[in-house]
């Protein structure tokens, strides 16, 4: 049986380096395209990505498995990008009111004749929309289906109370389908 | 399939991009780097005990050279017996313990050996200490060269001075102050004096080292040796009379001829 995240990140803690690299090799690729298709820039993400795991490691001595591993590697992922968009002036828009804010999906995808349904397009289309979505949606969603974090997870990752992460979930999926649904039908 | 599972689907069709080799090399040097300890981590502890063992071995070393400083007073107790020590030795210059020990030189100076570097000081001190431990190391030469010179004192009172030649080698060392007091107790011991008399014995030392020898132990002498500190206290009425009753009790006492010349009338 292989040993838990939580296991992993305590041994390498206690000087296991051979633990930081399994679970590096579990989760750098979800990590990864969390960032990457947070900030769309392969230069900025891998930037970004290896500052998240450099924060990981100097902050091993402080992690207490009470935690789950991947909520507390998500947040501080999700910490590194909010720095980020600071300095660039952006800022996670209030997710309550946000109905009124969701971006429509780029042009392109839905424009795209119907019988187009071939599974590489409908990806294309589908990445178009997450890269369309508010940034607290699209974090949202990420974390969810990249770092597989429940509601819970995504509220304490992100800081929002759980009601705030659900909304930006259901709203998330729902553009996505709707823009799938343009496409496809 | 229902619409959100749809795009979870579709999601997991996309391109599963994953970072450079690269930045995996550099995230895991950097995780490997972070175990190991740091520099001040890694040679505090060896340079804390370095420091450690330094500041021991300088501090042995300084309480070397002052170890004779230290020490001077037990090593000094032997000092005296330098002097038995032919040549060299700077104690040499008194010449009371040449004469006392002569044949206590061998043992002496392998005891007098530390006390070198420490030559000149401890000369007085050193004296009745040196006196003393003679005595006690000289008991087995002494016994052999002498063995009759302190128990053949009360063996012949009439003859108590150290006149005889074995008596002469003791005489010096015991005719100086601090000697004689040391030894007094123990003579008194010897010769089963009454306690009371002990502390008289130490009054005057001066007189106490005139009347060394067994014989001082004997009554007669220490009535004289009383007569004697009252003639040279200048109390000469008192000695005269003294004197008279001494004659009266012990009429065919000999006096010495050198407790005579103490005591006899002005």
């Amino acid at each position: 049986m292989e040993p838990s995240d939580e296991e992993l990140m305590l041994a390498y803690a206690g000087g296991d380096a051979g633990a930081f690299e399994t679970l590096y090799a579990r989760h750098k690729g979800p990590v990864f395209r969390y960032v990457l298709r947070s900030v769309k820039a392969r230069g900025e993400a891998d930037e970004l990505f290896q500052d998240v795991w450099m924060r990981a490691i100097e902050a091993r001595g402080r992690y207490r498995p009470e935690a789950k591993f991947t909520t507390w590697l998500y947040t501080i992922a999700h910490h590194r990008l909010i720095d980020h968009w600071r300095a660039r002036g952006l800022a996670l828009v209030s997710l309550d009111d946000e109905e009124s804010s969701v971006e429509e999906p780029r042009a392109g995808p839905a424009s795209e004749p119907a019988r187009m349904h071939e599974a590489r397009e409908t990806a294309r289309r589908l990445e178009a929309a997450i890269a369309a979505l508010p940034l607290a949606q699209r974090e949202a969603f990420l974390l969810h289906h990249e770092g597989e974090l429940t509601v819970a997870g995504i509220a304490a990752a992100t800081g929002a109370n759980e009601e705030a992460a659900k909304s930006r979930l259901r709203y998330a999926m729902k553009k996505l389908q709707e823009a799938l649904d343009d496409d496809g039908t | 399939m229902g619409p959100e599972e749809r795009v979870s689907e579709s999601y997991r069709g996309l391109a599963r991009e994953t970072p450079g080799a690269s930045l995996d090399a550099a995230i895991l040097a950097a995780s490997r780097r972070a175990l190991r300890p740091s520099a001040a981590r890694r040679w505090g502890a060896p340079v804390s005990i370095a420091a450690v063992l330094v500041l021991a071995f300088g501090l042995t070393l300084e309480m070397r050279h002052e170890e004779p400083g230290i020490e001077s007073s037990p090593p000094a107790r032997p000092l005296p017996a330098t002097p038995a020590s032919p040549p060299p030795e700077p104690a040499a210059r008194e010449p009371e313990p040449v004469k006392a020990a002569p044949a206590l030189a061998p043992r002496s100076q392998a005891v007098a050996r530390p006390a070198k570097p420490v030559p000149a000081r401890p000369a007085k001190e050193s004296k009745p200490v040196a006196v003393v431990k003679d005595k006690k190391e000289a008991v087995p030469p002494a016994e052999r060269d002498a063995p009759a010179a302190f128990p053949a004192a009360p063996a012949a009172p009439p003859a108590p001075a150290p006149q005889g030649q074995s008596a002469d080698r003791f005489a010096p060392a015991p005719l100086r102050t601090e000697p004689s007091t040391a030894k007094r107790p123990a003579a008194a011991e010897e010769l089963n004096v009454a306690p009371a008399q002990a502390p008289r014995a130490k009054a005057s030392a001066d007189t106490l080292q005139r009347a060394q020898g067994a014989a001082v132990t004997s009554p007669e002498m220490r009535d004289l040796e009383r007569i004697a500190q009252l003639r040279s206290a200048g109390r000469d009425a008192e000695a005269d009379r003294a004197l008279e009753d001494f004659r009266r009790d012990h009429p065919d006492y000999r006096i010495p001829e050198a407790m005579w010349e103490r005591v006899k009338p002005r």
